[in-house]
C-alpha cells in the first residue's frame, strides 16, 4: 500500500486544474441559446437569400408558399430557468421564459405590446420550432424558433 | 621463426619428441638465438603455473552462484515491469479521482443552486422533435393548429387569422 501517498500526491495539482475549470464549466454549463428567424412567407417573387439557407428548404417542404423572405433575427442565450426578450423588426417581440427541467418554455409573440400568440412548449435541440400565420404584405409572417 | 618450430620447442618442453625430432631441436638451439629465448621464457612461464596452481572451483558453488544470477536477473526485470505497471495505475487513478471529483463537484454545485444534478440534467429535452403543451391565440376569432414535420423536425403551430386555410394549401 505504498503507493496510495504517491497516488494523492499525483493528483494534487490535477484538483487543483479542476478547481480551476469547474466554475469554468458551470458558467457555461445549461445555458441555451435561442435563435429566433422572422420571414415572410409570399407567393410572390422574392430573391434567394443565404440567411435562409438553412430552413428555407424545410419551409418549403412544409408549407405551400412558394417564396420566403428574410425580415429579421435575434438571438437570446438563457439559463435552464432564465427568462428574455428577442426584439424583431416591425415592433413584434418574442418574450421566452424556460421552465428548468424537461426544457420547457412559454413564448409569447407580441408586436408594437399587442398578444399575438402564446403557447408553451418542450423544446428540443435544433428542432425549429414555427409559429406563424400574421398576415404582412401579402403574405405571412412566420418566426422559425431554434433551441441551440 | 616458424610456426613448426615453435611446436617443436613447445612439444620439447613437453617431453613428447622423437630422437630425430630432439636432434632437430637441439640444432635449432645451436642454430637460432631467439629459439633459446622462446624456451626459456615458456619454461620460467610454466614454472610459475605450475607454482600458482589454483584450485578448480567446485561445481556446486558454482551452481549456486548461477542460480543466484539468474534470480538476479529475473527480479530486475519483474521490478522494473512492476515500476511502469504502478506509473500507469497512479496515473489512471488519478484521472478517476478527477472524473469522480468533477461530477460529484458539478452535481453538488447544481443541488445548491436549487437545480439537477448533472446526470439528471435534461434540459432541453434531445428527442426529436418539440412537444406543444398549450397554444393561445390572442387575436380575437384567430383559431390555431399544429403540426409536426417528421421529416425536417419542424413543429408547426400556425394561427389562422382572417379565414380557415390550412397553409399547406396556400
Amino acid at each position: 500500500m505504498k503507493w496510495i501517498p504517491n497516488v494523492f500526491k499525483h493528483t494534487g495539482w490535477l484538483t487543483a486544474l479542476w478547481l480551476v475549470l469547474a466554475p469554468v464549466a458551470q458558467a457555461d454549463d445549461g445555458m441555451i441559446t435561442l435563435q429566433a428567424l422572422m420571414i415572410q412567407a409570399q407567393n410572390e417573387s422574392a430573391p434567394i437569400d443565404r440567411r435562409l439557407e438553412k430552413v428555407e428548404y424545410k419551409l418549403r417542404r412544409v408549407f405551400g408558399f412558394q417564396f420566403y423572405r428574410y425580415v429579421g433575427e435575434g438571438n437570446l442565450a438563457l439559463a435552464s430557468r432564465g427568462e428574455g426578450t428577442i426584439s424583431l423588426p416591425d415592433g413584434h417581440r418574442l418574450q421566452i421564459r424556460l421552465g428548468g427541467r424537461g426544457g420547457h418554455a412559454e413564448v409569447r409573440w407580441s408586436r408594437n405590446n399587442e398578444p399575438l400568440l402564446s403557447t408553451s412548449v418542450a423544446l428540443s435541440r435544433n428542432a425549429p420550432i414555427v409559429l406563424g400565420g400574421i398576415p404582412a404584405n401579402g403574405g405571412k409572417l412566420i418566426l422559425v424558433l431554434t433551441a441551440q | 621463426m616458424k610456426k613448426s618450430e615453435l611446436e617443436l620447442i613447445s612439444r620439447g618442453l613437453d617431453g613428447d619428441l622423437s630422437p630425430d625430432e630432439r636432434v632437430r631441436l637441439e640444432a635449432l638451439r645451436t642454430r637460432e638465438p631467439e629459439a633459446r629465448t622462446v624456451e626459456r621464457q615458456w619454461t620460467v612461464l610454466g614454472d610459475t603455473l605450475r607454482h600458482d596452481q589454483v584450485a578448480a572451483p567446485d561445481a556446486t558453488v558454482a551452481w549456486q552462484d548461477i542460480q543466484r544470477a539468474i534470480r538476479q536477473q529475473a527480479g530486475d526485470a519483474g521490478s522494473a515491469s512492476t515500476g511502469g505497471w504502478m506509473v500507469r495505475f497512479r496515473w489512471a487513478a488519478g484521472l478517476a479521482v478527477l472524473v469522480v471529483g468533477t461530477v460529484l463537484g458539478l452535481s453538488a454545485w447544481r443541488v445548491l443552486d436549487g437545480r439537477t444534478p448533472v446526470w439528471v440534467m435534461t434540459d432541453p429535452v434531445e428527442s426529436p422533435a418539440n412537444r406543444v403543451e398549450w397554444v393561445v391565440a390572442e387575436i380575437p376569432g384567430a383559431t390555431t393548429m399544429i403540426y409536426t414535420d417528421t421529416e425536417t423536425d419542424m413543429t408547426v403551430i400556425w394561427m389562422d387569422v382572417a379565414q380557415n386555410v390550412d397553409p399547406r394549401d396556400s
